[in-house]
């Protein structure tokens, strides 16, 4: 028998089905509009798609272009800056928070992923109202001590406000490998003679560092491709993803829109790399060891600990802290809390947060459910191998993940700027993009959760007589559904403040609520933006505890 | 064999990249109604591919399956109509114990009234009943196992299979659950289907047993049968405890056979041949001669010398390892704890068997 019949044999025909169908939906979605942007970069503004017409002009200006060069710098500089600083804060944090006794650890872990949960060009206006030219730290220090702090707006405000935006990621993976560390590789390390110091640089760090690694490169990826942030604190500086943005709104010359973002995601695979090159030596812990690490419970570890974790917490949380605060103040001139309070900023902005939350709440709530019905079969099929080409379905739906938002922007306005795939203006096109960057978020999950079920169970169900329909009903549905929930919320909820692809393709009538904040954010109109934040944070916030309740899991869980 | 089960030349073959890997082949097996019958041998030797064939979990390369004189080779197996428990148990994390037992019934869409009492009398069959409303991953692990039996039970398949039922149970509840399977399939009467690798579990339950060695049945025979009469030195080796020791057929045609071990000649080194035996080792020939641990015992004029190197005292028995001359591992005796002479660690001994009591394998030495 041949080996095409072989594969047919004994498969369900829903299962391949299945499969087909989700590859058709992957091809049209996920590779068409990827490789569009990819063919586009290599033409000219205007000319059609054919062999003679490929060129290298749209790359040609990061050469010759000072701002290209400029931009291309600048995205390294503060993605680098960014990675740094946050590796600086976060990997003692993670020490501090897995090796040392400390109070409110539930709430700590809890806390630090309030950042993650809030948009970051949120949290970088904030740092406009705290050090801006009409600041209050710097009205402060101008009015009481006759000096004037060094400008937010440049390299150092955006590297700061990234690092602080996307320090979570890097501590959560840090924290969680240090947490789980086998106690027993450094207390044979002891009984050797080794002392605390020499244990902590010849053990301790080296086994952390492949999850150090890990979390600076998503620092570096996720800054990377941050377009709200540089875009309000850069001042006259250009990152790439602004100069896409530029590039594409000012002159709507999509093809270099697509030459930069190819650079641009060709440093993150760069970023990569680098991991790979980084983690080459695989060492993994050998032991599985139920005991989680010891945690150091002297005074001074104690104190120190607590002092440098609620320290680089409060920081953290400053900007949201503001924008909450500003969000009642009536005046704050240069006093250090606002002079009166009030509801009018939400009197205001009443009516455009009730229409632009409406149109956020249905782009999301529709991109969550087609991601949860396509990334469930998706990692229903290929986990349980019943998927033909397994590793194009895990390139197709991982790719987008390290894409930059504005990347994804780009090549969908590419793909579906013409007829008959007219799309741009439309809520569809939104819609569809979303779907494209969080797709892979329901895959890992759902994958993961599959991956939970013994596929005895479902021998089992068949064995009972129950047909594939009714095990799927039955038993596979009811099983992945928590997790495919908690899954749902999460991206429903980091939906709501996207901002980066939906600054390419959104259109007057389907204005979501992160682009009313962000124009608001541009017109200076920072007391209603905050307004605007805020009731977006507390959705956002009440959506993700609501989630982890759901899935019986702490909220730093819900981010690894 | 109108309502058993019978399997014919079933083969499997898995084919990866282009190469084929062929993991049972020419197995034949008969299984009459009521009957326990198992299947033994240790990992990787095709048993459980063989019970899955037969369950319709895995796809038949060649071969059939006929299930109560139906041909099932091609029936999925949600139309088989058999029960199956599974090593993992496999039970349905988030129904109830209840629940995952009407399972079966309610596929078959039984009405509910009948549902409660057939739910309820497999309940009540395996101790469970109390247990009703708790969720799977409430329960011990011999609990789980018996719920995942009262599943495949309740609905009254013809045959039952059991695919290492036990192997995920500590050594005390293992004999135990093998005791309740047994008394469960006693009572009910209904035909067993087992797998294991754990030949006391075999030995201890089964009617019959099939010996399965690399994808192929090396032998099938009642328990008593396959230990005293091993067809094959595989068969000897995996089942028990055997000594085997190097003889050569004196090829005089007296019927005797010569042991290769000791160099002193006395005339307890010429072991009489029963006449079968003379087939399997013809005049001149080199072959092992097995004798289990507890058909060996002092004796003053017995044909093997040899030093006792160690005694175990394993409860009702004291089990001794005594090296003899020309043969490479040590001999393991087995002598009941009261019996008149004991060996002692340290001393010279002569130890003898009863020609009845051998089995002889000719070819290798």
């Amino acid at each position: 028998m041949s080996r095409a019949l072989l594969f047919f044999r004994g498969r369900d025909p829903v299962a391949l089905l299945v499969g087909f169908f989700a590859i058709l939906v992957a091809a049209a979605f996920l590779a068409y509009p990827l490789i569009n942007g990819l063919v586009l970069a290599f033409l000219r503004s205007g000319d059609s798609l054919s062999l003679g017409n490929l060129t290298l002009a749209n790359f040609e200006r990061f050469f010759i272009s000072t701002s290209y060069k400029r931009a291309l710098f600048n995205s390294i500089l503060t993605s680098g800056g960014a990675t740094l600083l946050a590796a600086a804060l976060g990997v003692p944090l993670a020490f501090a928070v897995a090796r040392v006794e400390i109070a409110w650890r539930p709430l700590v872990l809890a806390l630090s992923v309030i950042p993650l949960i809030a948009p970051p060009f949120i949290g970088a206006y904030a740092w406009v109202m705290i050090l801006g030219n009409n600041g209050i730290l710097t009205q402060l220090m101008v009015n009481y001590l006759g000096i004037r702090p060094p400008p937010i707006y440049g390299p150092w405000g955006v590297s700061i406000a990234l690092a602080l935006s996307y320090l979570p990621y890097l501590f959560l993976v840090v924290q969680g490998a240090i947490a789980t560390g086998d106690p027993m590789v450094e207390e044979a390390a002891r009984m050797t003679g080794a002392s605390n110091a020499r244990i902590l640089r010849t053990i301790t760090l080296p086994l952390a560092a492949p999850a150090i690694a890990a979390g600076m490169l998503i620092v570096f990826v996720k800054a990377l491709g941050d377009f709200g942030v540089p875009s309000i604190l850069g001042g006259e500086m250009q990152v790439l993803p602004t100069l896409i943005y530029y590039q594409i709104h000012g002159f709507f010359n999509l093809n270099a829109g697509a030459a930069i973002a190819i650079v641009n995601v060709m440093l993150t695979v760069a970023g990569l790399g680098l991991l790979a090159f980084v983690n080459r030596k695989n060492v993994s812990t050998l032991t599985g060891s139920s005991r989680g690490a010891v945690r150091t419970n002297t005074l001074a570890a104690r104190v120190v600990a607590n002092g440098f974790i609620w320290i680089v917490l409060f920081l953290a949380l400053l900007p949201q802290l503001m924008v909450a605060l500003y969000s009642f103040s009536l005046r704050w001139g240069d006093t250090l809390f606002p002079s009166s309070y009030g509801f009018d900023n939400y009197r205001d902005v009443w009516v455009e947060a009730f229409t632009t939350m409406g149109n956020s709440v249905i782009l999301s709530g529709a991109t969550t459910l087609i991601c949860i019905i396509f990334g469930a079969v998706m990692a229903y099929a290929t986990v349980r191998g019943r998927v033909a080409a397994k590793w194009a379905v895990d390139l197709t739906i991982m790719l987008p993940f390290v894409l930059p938002g504005l990347v994804v922007g780009v090549a969908y306005l590419a793909a579906f700027n013409d007829r008959p795939l007219l799309l741009t203006g439309t809520a569809t096109i939104l819609v569809l993009a979303y779907f494209t960057r969080r797709v892979a978020f329901v895959f890992r999950s759902a994958s993961a959760a599959v991956v939970q079920i013994d596929p005895k169970i479902e021998e089992a169900s068949s064995v009972c007589g129950a047909s594939w329909l009714h095990t799927m009903r039955r038993i596979v549905i009811p099983l992945l559904a928590p997790g495919l929930l908690a899954a749902a919320i999460l991206v429903f909820a980091t939906l709501i403040g996207e901002i980066s692809a939906t600054v390419l393709l959104y259109s007057a009538n389907w204005k979501p609520i992160s682009i009313a904040i962000y124009e608001r954010v541009l017109g200076n109109e920072l007391a209603r933006a905050s307004a605007l934040g805020t009731i977006c944070n507390v959705a956002t916030l009440v959506l993700i505890v609501a989630a982890s309740r759901l899935a019986g899991r702490s909220m730093s869980e819900m981010f690894k | 064999m109108s309502g058993g089960l019978s399997v014919r030349k079933l083969k499997k073959i898995y084919s990866t990249n282009g190469v084929d890997l062929t993991v049972v082949s020419d197995v034949d097996l008969d299984v009459a109604p009521g009957e326990f019958f198992t299947m033994l041998g240790p990992s990787g030797c095709g048993k459980t591919t063989t019970l899955r064939m037969i369950a319709g979990l895995e796809t038949v390369s060649e071969g059939s399956v006929v299930i109560a004189g139906k041909d099932a080779t091609r029936t999925p197996a949600r139309l088989r109509n058999i029960g199956m428990v599974f090593q993992s148990y496999a039970l349905f994390p988030h129904l109830s114990i209840y629940e995952n037992v009407a399972y079966g019934l309610r596929v078959r869409r039984l009405p509910e009234n009948e549902i409660g009492r057939k739910v309820d009398e497999c309940l009540d069959l395996l101790a469970l009943t109390p247990l009703a409303q708790r969720l799977p991953g409430q329960l011990s692990g011999g609990q789980q196992q018996r719920v995942s039996i009262a599943r495949a039970l309740v609905y009254r398949p013809p045959v039952l299979l059991l695919d290492e039922p036990l192997a995920n149970l500590d050594a005390k509840l293992r004999v135990q659950m093998r005791d309740e399977i047994h008394r469960v399939q006693r009572s009910l009467g209904i035909m067993v289907l087992y797998v294991t690798h754990d030949q006391e579990e075999a030995m201890a339950v089964s009617d019959r047993i099939a010996i399965f060695d690399r994808g192929r049945v090396a032998q099938i025979g009642a328990p008593e049968e396959i230990y005293d009469r091993p067809g094959s030195l595989f068969v000897a080796d995996f089942i028990g405890k055997a000594n085997f020791l190097p003889v050569c057929n004196d090829g005089a045609g007296t019927g005797q056979c010569l042991l290769h071990c000791g160099t002193a000649l006395h005339p307890g080194r010429v072991v009489p041949l029963a006449p079968h035996e003379r087939d399997t080792l013809p005049g001149g020939a080199d072959g092992l001669l097995m004798v289990r641990p507890e058909r060996l015992a002092p004796s003053d004029d017995g044909p093997l010398r040899g030093h006792v190197e160690r005694v175990q005292h394993l409860g009702s028995l004291s089990r001794s390892f005594v090296s003899v001359e020309g043969v490479d591992n040590e001999v393991i005796v087995d002598l009941p704890r009261n019996a008149q002479r004991l060996l002692k660690e340290g001393e010279n001994c002569r130890l003898g068997f009863r020609s009845a009591d051998i089995t002889l394998f000719g070819g290798a030495v």
